[in-house]
């Protein structure tokens, strides 16, 4: 039979809506926040409210007494580490605190209004140890350790703690001959980047529902993107069989990488237990959110780049340095990825770097929504374009003289980039025309507004180890709609949406009859590794074009004995399965899909239930000296351009206009590629602009909510975001497709800042861009703007006085 | 040491409702202390779970007909009963006719949803030095009325009604049943700015009224209570053309004015936005 064919009305390309848009604008869309079971039962944590100490004692006596108290639980209840790259968590503080907000204690109860009574009537004597809050003082020699056992916890191959220091990864890159390249170098760079702490601020805060059965059997209803890994880290750490655990994962509330990995799913199994195989629900509070569970690193940079005076960067040095405060367990990968992805889109051939995740005493922190890939950017993009100034180029040029050559360059990591991996070069083409990047920027209203453009470009690929497998199960019912059975979560990225199309195109089925269900369930669905790195469509599509092969070789093994001909001369699609020589020979597919049956009730075949499976065997771990080896299945190449209007007299900045180019390889669905681009776009504004997280003196978190943590409003969000999917086809993707779902936010912040020092020579190589950070730099690097400005102000009110 | 968690939630009170404004009263002097009046609630009950007030006793004002107030009447005045909403407020046609400065800022304070819960009077009887009511009433020269049990009741000017951070000059048996707001001057313009990033609160406001030579000024966000510079105000009433006044009290004001530093903003970018916003305020004042 023939392999995957074009069918006659496709839906790929289209705008199709998400297949739960209609529950989630209805607001009848089931979230595990929306769940009670029978029976059930809340926790509520105890937190520590100093950033270090010894645990002396924890007085449970009074919070027990307060009516309604099944139990109350402490670190010493529940002697498991757990982690996904490096074990360093508890599941309630054992021994010690590591920063403000550690859970302590759980209380369980019957209302959650007892739960909360009783926890703030639990008391914890410390011993108070010095705090340590900032990597600089965490890297001293002899700074207070916050891991003494750094070098007992669980480690994945691919990171290197240093037991005896805070820092639990220390990732190193060599790639050429840097000190050669610096050697041979016209001009050398060298600068400082930082980024703030920034919470994902999912709408769904981190809420779970887990019934301990007595038979050993752990049920758990998660807000989680990756069932999978929940399932088997949560299984590992606490040492019990895999399939004793089921993980329901409805759809999410926003995932963003918070709920990658393992969270809070073996604390409320391991209290549902403690509390008599009651379920249990466990909900974080916004505030509980911000500064009990994990947010995005804080980062520092220091970058050495050497260029010849053509602008070619023949020389990049760089030092990462991740705060990753008091666990590290997924951050540890995030110092890897910014490691082996710091040369960004570009072939530079002398290549250094050194990666480092640090303890601090301060909120932990984990993956989110590019993680590595926004802090490499945020360093080397603004590079360059200090650099073009420099060298009396523009950042075009610049850009284009370093690209990457698909099929011929070979990245920092020693991979060639293969020869469909995207057009990088029509992406800059295309950011630059779109913007209209050398044409000048359309006139401000007043004499102290400045209107700018600027540009940044962006590759990630998904950081993934190099077996993550996946599989996709399909299955045909009486009526032959179809159920796609995949691993995948789902939290509003439309992976699953772009499933049911390419399923419902390759059997010619109309869209409606192919459903997802919307809850992911571990016992009954087909695996995954993780709902992670943009990884879905590509990983998941894959495996879903292997079932569907593997459902129509069932069907053509039937239809060949129905029809008389061999199997390769069975076709299928719209919607019926046809013998090619004999266009007339035709049955509808419904004849198959339970089995065949003959005119005589002799049945033959069976119910069809399709199994693919994706591996990539292209990838490799990397060598621990060098960090070369082949890390990346795709890689999307993108770039992001933004117009401003920048208020000198204030320093605050507004975004008017968005520009979004990805080498998607295929659009898939349109309308996902739309609001992924638009999306992406509000939300690197944000990290760009607004968000951070503050921590004072003692270490705690000022501005733990909205009010004073603020993520865009209708208000900041740019008139518009034109958005430029190309479609450059990579041969081993389904349909040529590759994902964008985190890319879409990594460049905008090196945009706005490009666009900043584009118009005014000003850097900024550190987020958020306050109005007040603005106008601080500025005012020391160039005072002269900012007197001129208040003179231009002045003047225009006389000219309003003359007009009264 | 002892700690506790970091977290508070809610802590039990008893709730009340009133009918009248005597039972409210009554109740008040009966619980003392231990009871808060509550209008919209937005404040009063996000600091009572940050432990910032004790209650053990919350008595709403929502079933009280007579705080529901609210009458315009030509050549007197404004009169917004304590429970009259800022959603109810930005719709009345008056305000947005008469009270520029306080309709600008109703339109700043939070959002819409937040505006059909939140009252006037909370916000200002709220009295932090981010709320945004007292600078535009003070220029307005408001009066809030006060009542206690009894039947006593006295007035207080909204400039002297703040009397600290978080602090207001009601004694605990009183209710802050309405403000009064006088008829704006013939002629006179008044309006209210706001500058704020990264945050909901602002990094300083400004509220002014500009009647002829009379020129009122009141800043918020800036310290512990609004800042009323009346060195600024005095310069109108020189000798000059307004372009000169304005710069001169620009000047007076950047020497007189000393903000505070806070997580929100250092005092040297404080004293550069006051006189941003002072110089877009002059415009709306005495612009074309």
């Amino acid at each position: 039979m023939e392999g995957i064919s074009a069918p006659e009305h496709s839906n790929v390309g289209r705008k199709v809506p998400q297949i739960d848009s209609r529950l989630k604008v209805t607001g009848t869309l089931t979230y595990t926040f929306d769940m009670d079971l029978p029976g059930m039962v809340y926790a509520k944590i105890v937190t520590s409210n100093i950033a270090h100490g010894r645990i002396l004692k924890i007085d449970t006596a009074d919070a027990e007494k307060v009516p309604g108290v099944i139990t109350i639980a402490t670190g010493k209840d529940f002697p498991y580490r757990l982690g996904l790259y490096v074990g360093d968590r508890d599941i309630l503080a054992v021994d010690k605190v590591r920063w403000v907000g550690h859970p302590v204690a759980a209380v369980v109860a019957e209302s959650m209004r007892a739960a909360e009574e009783a926890a703030e009537l639990v008391v914890v004597e410390y011993e108070q140890l010095p705090p340590v809050l900032t990597v600089e003082d965490a890297m001293k020699p002899g700074a207070p350790l916050l891991h003494e056992k750094l070098g007992e916890y669980r480690v994945a191959p691919a990171f290197k703690p240093l037991p005896g220091t805070n820092i639990p990864n220390s990732f190193e890159l060599k790639h050429g001959d840097v000190e050669k390249g610096f050697a041979e170098a016209d001009y050398v760079l060298e600068e400082d980047f930082a980024l703030p702490h920034v919470s994902h601020a999912p709408m769904e805060t981190q809420n779970v529902i887990a019934h301990y059965h007595r038979d050993g059997t752990i049920e758990v209803w998660s807000s989680v993107q990756s069932p999978f890994a929940t399932r088997y880290l949560m299984a590992s750490s606490l040492n019990i069989p895999v399939n004793d655990i089921i993980i329901r994962a409805p759809p999410a509330g926003g995932g963003f990488g918070l709920k990658a990995g393992l969270g809070w799913e073996p604390l409320a199994a391991m209290l549902s237990k403690k509390a008599g195989f009651r379920p249990v629900k466990l909900v974080l509070s916004r505030m509980e959110q911000f500064t009990s569970a994990a947010v995005r690193e804080g980062f520092r940079a220091h970058a050495r780049a050497g260029f010849r005076s053509d602008g070619r960067l023949i020389a990049y040095d760089v030092k990462f340095v991740m705060d990753a405060g008091g666990y590290a367990d997924y951050t540890v990968n995030v110092s890897r990825t910014a490691g082996y992805s710091a040369d960004g889109s570009y072939d530079i051939p002398n290549v250094h770097v050194i990666s480092l995740a640090v303890y601090t005493n301060k909120v932990p922190t984990t993956a989110m929504r590019g993680f590595g890939y926004p802090e490499s950017h945020w360093v080397l993009e603004q590079v360059l374009d200090h650099a073009a100034r420099e060298l009396k180029m523009d950042p075009f040029q610049i850009r284009l003289r370093n690209l990457v050559k698909p099929g011929r360059s070979v990245t920092a990591t020693g991979e060639r980039v293969r020869p469909d991996a995207g057009d990088p070069e029509k992406v800059l083409r295309t950011v630059v025309n779109a913007l209209g990047y050398f044409e000048r920027a359309e006139a401000p209203s007043e004499p102290w507004l400045v209107r700018a453009k600027g540009f940044a470009l962006l590759v990630k690929a998904p950081s993934q180890p190099p077996n993550a497998a996946s599989s996709v199960m399909i299955k045909f019912n009486e009526d032959s709609t179809m159920d796609i059975l995949p691993g995948t979560g789902n939290i509003g990225q439309g992976t699953v949406t772009s499933l049911c199309i390419i399923a419902a195109d390759e059997f010619g089925l109309p869209l409606e009859k192919v459903r997802v269900p919307n809850v992911r369930s571990t016992e009954s669905t087909a695996y995954t590794w993780q709902t992670v790195g943009s990884r879905g469509l590509f990983t998941d599509g894959n495996a879903l074009i292997e079932a569907i092969k593997d459902a129509k070789a069932q069907i053509a093994d039937m239809a060949h004995q129905v029809f008389r001909v061999p199997v390769e001369d069975i076709s299928i699609g719209n919607g019926s399965v046809n013998v090619i020589s004999h266009p007339w020979m035709t049955l509808p597919l419904s004849d198959f899909i339970m089995g065949y049956t003959y005119p005589n009730g002799n049945t033959i075949g069976g119910p069809v239930i399709g199994r693919g499976v994706f591996v990539s065997t292209l990838n490799s771990y990397l060598n621990p000296d060098t960090g070369e080896g082949n890390p990346a299945i795709f890689h999307t190449y993108g770039g992001t351009g933004v117009e401003i209007e920048l208020n000198l007299l204030t320093g605050q900045t507004r975004v008017t206009r968005g520009i979004q180019v990805y080498d998607l390889g295929r659009v898939i669905n349109r309308l996902t590629i739309d609001g992924q681009m638009d999306g992406g776009f509000i939300m690197g504004e944000g990290v760009s602009l607004f968000e951070q997280m503050k921590f004072d003196e003692q270490g705690w978190v000022t501005n733990p909510n909205f009010t004073n943590y603020y993520v865009p409003r209708f208000k900041d969000i740019p008139e518009r975001v034109d958005k430029y999917p190309i479609e450059t086809p990579q041969a081993d993707s389904p349909l040529g497709a590759r994902g964008i779902g985190e890319h879409v936010m990594i460049a905008v912040g090196p945009a706005i800042a490009n666009a900043i020092f584009n118009a005014i020579g000003v850097k900024l190589n550190e987020l958020p861009m306050s109005p007040e950070r603005v106008w601080t730099a500025i005012k020391e690097q160039r005072p002269e703007l900012i007197n001129g400005a208040m003179e231009g102000y002045m003047k225009a009110r006389k000219e309003a006085e003359v007009r009264a | 040491m002892s700690f506790g968690s970091s977290y508070f939630t809610l802590p039990r009170f008893k709730y009340e409702r009133p009918g009248s404004l005597e039972e409210a009263l009554e109740l008040l002097s009966e619980h003392g202390e231990e009871a808060k009046p509550m209008a919209g609630g937005v404040g009063l009950l996000a600091f009572m779970k940050e432990r910032l007030v004790d209650a053990k006793y919350v008595l709403d004002l929502k079933g009280i007909p007579e705080l529901r107030r609210l009458e315009y009447e030509r050549g007197s005045g404004l009169t917004v009963g304590a429970t009259v909403t800022l959603g109810e407020l930005e719709e009345y046609p008056i305000v947005k006719e008469r009270y520029g400065a306080l309709y600008d800022a109703i339109r700043v304070l939070s959002d819409p949803i937040l505006r059909n819960r939140s009252t006037l009077m909370g916000d200002l009887c709220e009295a932090i030095p981010w709320v945004d009511s007292p600078p535009p009433l003070m220029v307005l020269n408001a009066e809030v009325g006060v009542s206690k049990a009894g039947g006593a009741t006295r007035t207080v000017r909204a400039k002297d009604f703040i009397t600290g951070a978080a602090e207001n000059a009601l004694q605990p048996d009183e209710i802050a049943t309405s403000i009064f707001i006088p008829e704006p001057p013939d002629g006179s313009r008044s309006a209210y700015l706001k500058f704020s990033a990264g945050t909901e609160f602002g990094i300083a406001s400004v509220a002014g009224l500009a009647s002829g030579r009379e020129v009122r000024l009141a800043y918020g966000c800036i310290a512990a209570v609004p800042v009323e510079p009346v060195e600024a105000e005095e310069v109108f009433r020189g000798a000059g053309g307004v372009n000169e006044l304005m710069n001169r009290a620009l000047k007076v004001i950047d020497e007189t004015v000393e903000p505070f530093t806070d997580t929100l903003g250092t005092a040297e970018y404080r004293k550069n936005i006051i006189q941003v916003i002072t110089g877009d305020l002059f415009r709306r004042l005495f612009g074309g």
